[in-house]
């Protein structure tokens, strides 16, 4: 019985389809991507940066957080060692989310790899976990996730910078726990999927994870607290299911 | 220093390329470290672990840096995420609280 192309193929592989179902499974998310990307367009207008270069930077870049770190950089004499420094730490948990992501995207052709990987932002790949674990095969749902994502927040930064500050403060709306809220939503189906499979123990490496990340915040510099939380989640993982 | 004056002579607009070429690499380092590596049953898990990790992370640091209003929006969407299973609904949850907070309980 043919249940769906999902289950009955393993090969990994990444098609239009995918992009397809991967950006429309993400638009509702992605919709929200664009007040975001109109506060980084009145930002950089407000820092002074030209219009083309501030919309260049969230076609080329794709990384609120590091698009927004280098506003603070935009002046002369340009700090380049720290502004790498910066972007680079506030980056980091790439990295690991590309690590994490390794079995699929390194079965692809180079040139597919890079192309999805171009596009990996925080949500499309918390989206993509359990997509992947439910046997989702195609890394066409990442790119496409992650071009509806891009796509509205480039729209975002052309408002933005276009038209100013025409939303005012997105907290107002609600708009600043989107993600927030969207990750918690997916941290909560995972953790429910896994208390089925291992019980209370399922819970552990998440409470591991969340007071390293507490505990760490002030510690290291901003955004390394993320990647030594994750890695102390993986080993807790490890440890739970090896006991 | 010479490198100091070459620096401080480059075009301003360079920070976008030299942004954009950071974070891509930092999005293409993984698979390439990971690439030599084996999957064993312990590297599999470990990821698997890390998959989840990195979301809960991201999660309790934002959680950390916000106050109650942001706790009230995770913990209700939480719950729609536990009641109704749908992410979507979940997260209006969560916007349609932070929003009513701001609205009614504002600064």
């Amino acid at each position: 019985m043919v249940q769906n192309d999902k289950t009955t193929d393993d090969a990994i592989r990444l098609t239009l389809n995918g992009v397809w179902r991967g950006g429309r499974d993400m638009f509702a998310v992605a919709l929200f991507s664009i007040p975001f990307g109109i506060a980084f367009g009145t930002a950089a207008t407000e820092a002074g940066v030209p219009p083309l270069e501030a919309i260049l930077m969230s076609v080329l870049t794709f990384s609120g957080v590091a698009q927004f770190a280098a506003l603070e950089f935009w002046e002369r004499p340009v700090a380049w060692g720290m502004l790498a420094f910066v972007v680079l730490a506030a980056s980091a948990r790439m990295v690991v989310m590309g690590a994490v992501l390794a079995p699929w995207m390194n079965a692809l052709p180079a040139g597919r790899r890079f192309l999805a990987l171009a596009w990996m932002s925080d949500p499309n790949f918390a989206k993509s976990q359990p997509d992947w674990r439910a046997g989702e095969r195609d890394a066409g749902t990442l790119l496409g996730a992650g071009l509806a994502l891009w796509s509205l927040w480039v729209v975002g930064t052309v408002i933005g910078v276009l038209g100013g500050n025409v939303i005012g403060d997105v907290s107002a709306y609600g708009f600043d726990v989107v993600m927030i809220c969207f990750f918690t939503a997916l941290v909560v189906g995972e953790a429910g999927r896994l208390a089925k499979i291992t019980g209370y123990k399922a819970f552990v490496p998440i409470a591991v994870t969340a007071l390293v990340a507490v505990v760490a915040l002030p510690l290291l510099p901003a955004g390394w607290n993320i990647i030594a939380a994750a890695l102390a989640g993986g080993v807790a993982t490890v440890m739970r299911r090896d006991a | 220093m010479p490198e100091a004056s070459f620096l401080s002579e480059l075009p301003i607009w360079l920070i976008v390329p030299l942004v954009a070429g950071i974070v891509f690499a930092t999005r293409a380092l993984g698979p390439v470290l990971m690439a030599k590596s084996a999957f064993s049953p312990r590297v599999t898990r470990f990821l698997d672990g890390l998959a989840i990790s990195v979301i809960v992370a991201m999660v309790a640091t934002a959680l950390a840096k916000a106050g109650l209003r942001e706790a009230a929006s995770v913990a209700l969407a939480a719950t729609v995420m536990l009641t109704t299973r749908s992410v979507f609904w979940a997260m209006i949850a969560g916007i349609a609280l932070a929003a009513g907070w701001s609205y009614f309980l504002p600064g």
